[in-house]
């Protein structure tokens, strides 16, 4: 499509509407509510402001105006640049103000487009300091006195006076997770983001709206603090890990490009903080394959042999997936696979089997750990994730807490050596990697489960059907005859990551007419390296960086096969026995519960 | 002064029209059967084309056009509403016609339904109208004892659903996108255009929304012709108008009056000239959103045209007279449309407030330099950045104000350039 932008003519491949048709021929233009992981904005916060028709046009946001052929649109001029700056200075009023001491500082849309847009004074308002009677304080908006702050469950963390009302939260939350968490209360200067009837939120917990959140108005539920009180607890062994996708994103924190591998410095970050033990939850997700592999042959084997029995079965390593089938689709909690999820599988083996083995009490450990992820601060907390009242896990952060404290504590991440992983927990193969992508747990399951069940060694080990960043992969792979096998089966998978993607497969399983033997979700975009816990922003572009990362690092690594990972076949030999042995279904399984009364019914 | 004619309130005065009987004795529902007997659809759209009426909520956009539209549209499920949200400040004229004479309107919904080819049509109604919402039950009810309305309307092969839906009374809600939100179950948010209404709307079916004074025309138009219609009133605003007079006259009401009068003449026609003791200052046309009119232009004729230097809009006029506080007056304007913002953009949701606060200090005479500056602002942004057009309307009369000096605190001495 030929246009002509700022006198220039260009021709438009893909975009739809002028704003990225602006993106596309690489033309910077100010906006706050658009996001291009979501559907077009619906033209919110005005920012976007072109004109249409030349010189003398219209003035139109640009973000929700239809791309026609021959359009004619000037992106800078004196009149748009006014629109633009005095709705950015409304905004910034009525916004806290507070940038000091704010999570965001310095990663905050607003305040790059405040300086941007140089917007120091704050306009509209009268001078608070020159209020001589009480009664003046009505001038101020309204909303500051509506302040809304919700922080009842473990992992999210909603504070209404950061918020510029811009939806991404919402639409996020319903175009990509479909669950339409947050909605608009009030109407006029009263408009607020909320639950419906200002409820605490209910939801799975997955933080995309804290990663779509252009301020501090939705973030993760900060526990820094609480993790720094913790580090400084000399009486006790600190005893950390780390998630498989964090190392490939952490450094975007300080500067380095997505996808850049940072697994060293984070563990010298760690003890430098005061960490005791670094150990690796891509050695629990080896773990975790070795036992989910085996449930998996168990399940087929005995469907084979004409048993009843639950067929798919879904993983079970995302702790939003897992809320999502237990308050949305409790009917499905069956195919759920009832392995822990990697956090916590070593936590309870920091709790047991090494608690024991350093001959030291279990109380006298925290066992603390940095995820990707939000809903591992819930995860952590459920009931059946401790033993004696005492939890696996005492303590999640996420990616961007433990760059925060990194920071406040001054250390200087760019120039640390690189660590190393404590032994006995601390090494992994390629397949506890990739648990970081979409796809990984799948491959990872996929590389164990053809091995135990045909017996033969699998000599090309890349699954390259189910990786990949579209919503549904599906694949069906040929297990030859074998000792287990009387003929050669073959096993059909299915891959999806965001909840509209699984909620498609839910709804096909429900009709009936689905084979599937076993199906992978992952609740955030791209899986965990798009968690709601990790750096901001993420989008598309960034998503893939860190996803080659991760494969790359993968095909690199000698060892690639979770049950060849030598301190997982040390710890069954010493401690476990074998995969699905009454200690493993103590330590390494759980139970769910239906969670859907405590929805209203049909909402 | 123009002859007087009578097309919307010509059987008001009759008693108990709004019962079906005296409706149908004093030759009601005979536009309908003519319509089902001898037209087809595209012959009553032609003949509205014809009479080139422009929809009276304000806008006045061409009604055949708009129907038109939606004829195009393939989907075969269509449907129509009928917008009685009447809540523009000053205005209570729809209200009147179905008070006065529901059948009427029920007529022109068939008529309408027919012509665009849908079976569902709604009437949404602003919520705050408890009486009327008795009076239009009672009227549907007996409509489908009739056979007027339901399954095969007359006997002849057209059938269609009539249904009210009460609205709570929203002003954005008037706007044909919010409307549609609103009846879907949906926030009341007017949301991108196009596609419209008329292509998509509710459930994502055609959707044409015609205000109440606009389907009232369309039995005597069908009775009378397109051409005679048209012969009414001005050019590019044919017809009559139902004027809302009110403020400083000796005695205010609805009018219905030929389109082609000016201010002046109706004030002293029907309204029997300003209130004694009082002298004239200025009225606004069309609501809270109209412009102003100061007595040097009392004898333009406000239309629906494009070049008429006095938008028609809802139709209304409101008499001030010397005595007002002019920084009151803008104060209620202002609070009218903060509190009716929806929220959804940043200019309206944030600039009618710190505009109210402005005008806050000004009626407390606490106002400087800083403020007027940022008036200016706030003014230009609701102007010319706001989602639709309520941001723009809340600001038209003060524009006005500066305009034409009325607030010597705001003109200071020069003529703005807004």
């Amino acid at each position: 499509m030929q246009i002509k932008i700022d006198g220039k003519v260009y021709n438009i491949q893909k975009a739809k509407t002028v704003l990225e048709a602006c993106q596309e021929v690489g033309i910077e233009i100010p906006t706050l509510c658009h996001h291009n992981d979501l559907l077009p904005a619906e033209g919110v916060c005005r920012l976007c402001l072109v004109k249409v028709g030349g010189k003398n046009g219209r003035i139109s946001t640009s973000c929700n105006l239809q791309l026609e052929e021959y359009m004619e649109i000037i992106t800078n001029d004196q009149e748009i640049d006014k629109g633009r700056k005095y709705n950015l200075e409304l905004l910034w009023v009525d916004h806290a103000g507070k940038c000091a001491k704010c999570v965001r500082n310095g990663n905050c849309e607003l305040q790059k487009l405040a300086k941007k847009f140089k917007i120091e004074i704050e306009d509209f308002v009268p001078n608070v300091s020159k209020f001589e009677k009480n009664e003046q304080l009505k001038l101020l908006k309204e909303s500051l006195k509506n302040r809304v702050v919700d922080d009842a469950n473990p992992s999210i963390y909603r504070d209404n006076q950061y918020c510029i009302e811009c939806r991404r939260c919402i639409k996020v939350c319903r175009e990509i997770q479909t669950l339409d968490s947050y909605g608009m209360n009030y109407r006029s200067i009263k408009t607020k983001v909320g639950t419906p009837h200002e409820t605490p939120l209910d939801c799975i917990f997955c933080g995309q709206c804290a990663t779509y959140c252009p301020t501090a108005a939705i973030t993760e539920k900060d526990d820094t603090e609480e993790l720094e009180k913790m580090l400084s607890d000399s009486s006790r062994l600190k005893i950390f890990q780390i998630a498989p996708s964090v190392r490939f994103t952490l450094g975007e924190e300080f500067g380095y490009e997505p996808g850049t591998f940072v697994e060293g410095k984070i563990i010298s970050a760690l003890r430098e903080l005061g960490a005791d033990l670094v150990f690796d939850t891509a050695f629990s997700a080896d773990l975790t394959i070795v036992e989910e592999a085996t449930e998996l042959a168990n399940r087929i084997l005995a469907k084979l042999a004409g048993k009843s029995v639950v067929l798919p079965m879904f993983t079970s390593c995302c702790p939003s997936w897992v809320l999502y089938v237990e308050k949305y689709w409790p009917q499905f909690i069956p195919n759920l696979s009832s392995c822990k999820s990697p956090q916590q599988m070593l936590g309870a083996m920091i709790k047991t089997f090494y608690a024991e083995k350093r001959k030291i009490n279990k109380e006298s450990i925290l066992s603390l750990s940095v995820m990707p992820c939000t809903s591992k601060k819930f995860e952590a907390k459920r009931k059946e994730m401790s033993r004696d009242g005492l939890p696996d896990v005492d303590l999640v952060v996420t990616t961007r807490e433990l760059a925060r404290l990194i920071r406040r504590k001054r250390i200087d991440f760019r120039n640390l050596k690189d660590g190393l992983f404590d032994r006995s927990l601390g090494i992994h193969s390629g397949a506890g990697l990739i648990f970081g992508a979409t796809g990984g747990v799948m491959e990872a399951a996929l590389r164990t489960a053809y091995e135990n069940l045909t017996c033969e060694k699998l000599e090309k080990i890349e699954f390259e059907s189910v990786r990949g960043l579209s919503g549904i992969r599906e694949a069906t792979i040929v297990f030859p005859k074998s000792q287990y096998l009387k003929s050669s089966i073959n096993i059909k998978v299915a891959v999806a990551h965001e909840i509209r993607n699984a909620k498609k497969i839910l709804e096909i399983l429900e009709k009936g007419d689905c084979d599937y033997d076993f199906v992978e979700v992952m609740a955030c975009p791209g899986g965990c390296l798009g968690g709601g816990g990790q750096p901001i922003p993420t989008d598309n572009q960034v998503r893939k960086k860190r996803m080659m990362a991760i494969y790359n690092q993968d095909k690199g690594l000698p060892i690639r096969k979770s049950h060849e990972n030598q301190d997982v076949i040390e710890l069954y030999e010493n401690y476990l026995g074998e995969p699905g042995s009454e200690k493993s279904e103590e330590f390494l399984h759980t139970n769910y519960q239906n969670r859907k009364s405590d929805l209203s019914e049909d909402d | 002064m123009a002859k007087e004619i009578k097309i919307i309130t010509k059987n008001w005065e009759i008693p108990n029209i709004s019962d079906i009987e005296s409706y149908l004795n004093n030759g009601g529902y005979l536009a309908l059967k003519k319509v089902l007997r001898e037209m087809s659809p595209s012959e009553v759209l032609s003949e509205v084309k014809i009479s080139g009426l422009n929809g009276r909520g304000g806008a006045g956009f061409l009604v055949g056009k708009k129907w038109e539209l939606a004829k195009e549209q393939k989907t075969k499920e269509k449907y129509f509403i009928c917008n009685l949200d009447e809540s523009e400040p000053g205005n209570f004229k729809d209200r009147l016609i179905g008070e006065r004479n529901p059948h009427q309107l029920i007529e022109g919904i068939i008529i309408s339904c027919y012509a665009i080819g849908a079976q569902k049509a709604f009437i949404y109604l602003n919520g705050k109208f408890k009486q009327l919402e008795r009076i239009l039950k009672i009227a549907i009810e007996a409509c489908y004892k009739e056979g007027l309305l339901g399954r095969s309307i007359m006997g002849f092969a057209f059938d269609l659903e009539l249904e009210i839906f009460c609205g709570a009374g929203a002003y954005i809600c008037g706007e044909e996108s919010a409307l549609v939100a609103s009846i879907s179950g949906q926030r009341g948010e007017p949301s991108v255009r196009p596609p419209f209404p008329c292509q998509c709307g509710l459930d994502g079916k055609p959707t044409v929304v015609n205000n109440a004074e606009t389907i009232a025309n369309l039995p005597w138009i069908i009775k009378n012709g397109g051409k005679k219609f048209s012969l009414i009133g001005m050019k590019e605003s044919p017809g009559t108008k139902l004027v809302c007079l009110d403020g400083s006259v000796k005695k205010p009401g609805v009018y219905e009056i030929p389109i082609g009068f000016s201010v002046e003449e109706v004030i002293n026609n029907q309204g029997g000239g300003i209130k004694p003791g009082t002298e004239f200052w200025f009225a606004q046309v069309g609501g809270a959103s109209g412009n102003l009119v100061p007595a040097k232009f009392l004898g333009e004729m406000p239309s629906y045209a494009k070049t008429s230097k006095i938008p028609l809009g809802t139709g209304s006029i409101l008499v001030f007279d010397k005595f007002q506080d002019i920084k009151k007056i803008m104060l209620s304007w202002i609070n009218f449309f903060q509190r009716e913002s929806c929220g959804k953009c940043v200019p309206c949701r944030e600039g009618t407030f710190r505009l109210k606060s402005i005008l806050e200090r000004l009626a407390d005479n606490q106002i400087d330099r800083n403020d007027l500056e940022d008036l200016e602002k706030l003014i230009w942004t609701l102007d010319h950045t706001t989602f639709c057009a309520l941001g723009k309307f809340s600001v038209n009369a003060i524009k006005d104000v500066i305009r034409y000096g009325f607030c010597p605190e705001l003109a200071s001495g020069k003529e703005n350039n807004f």
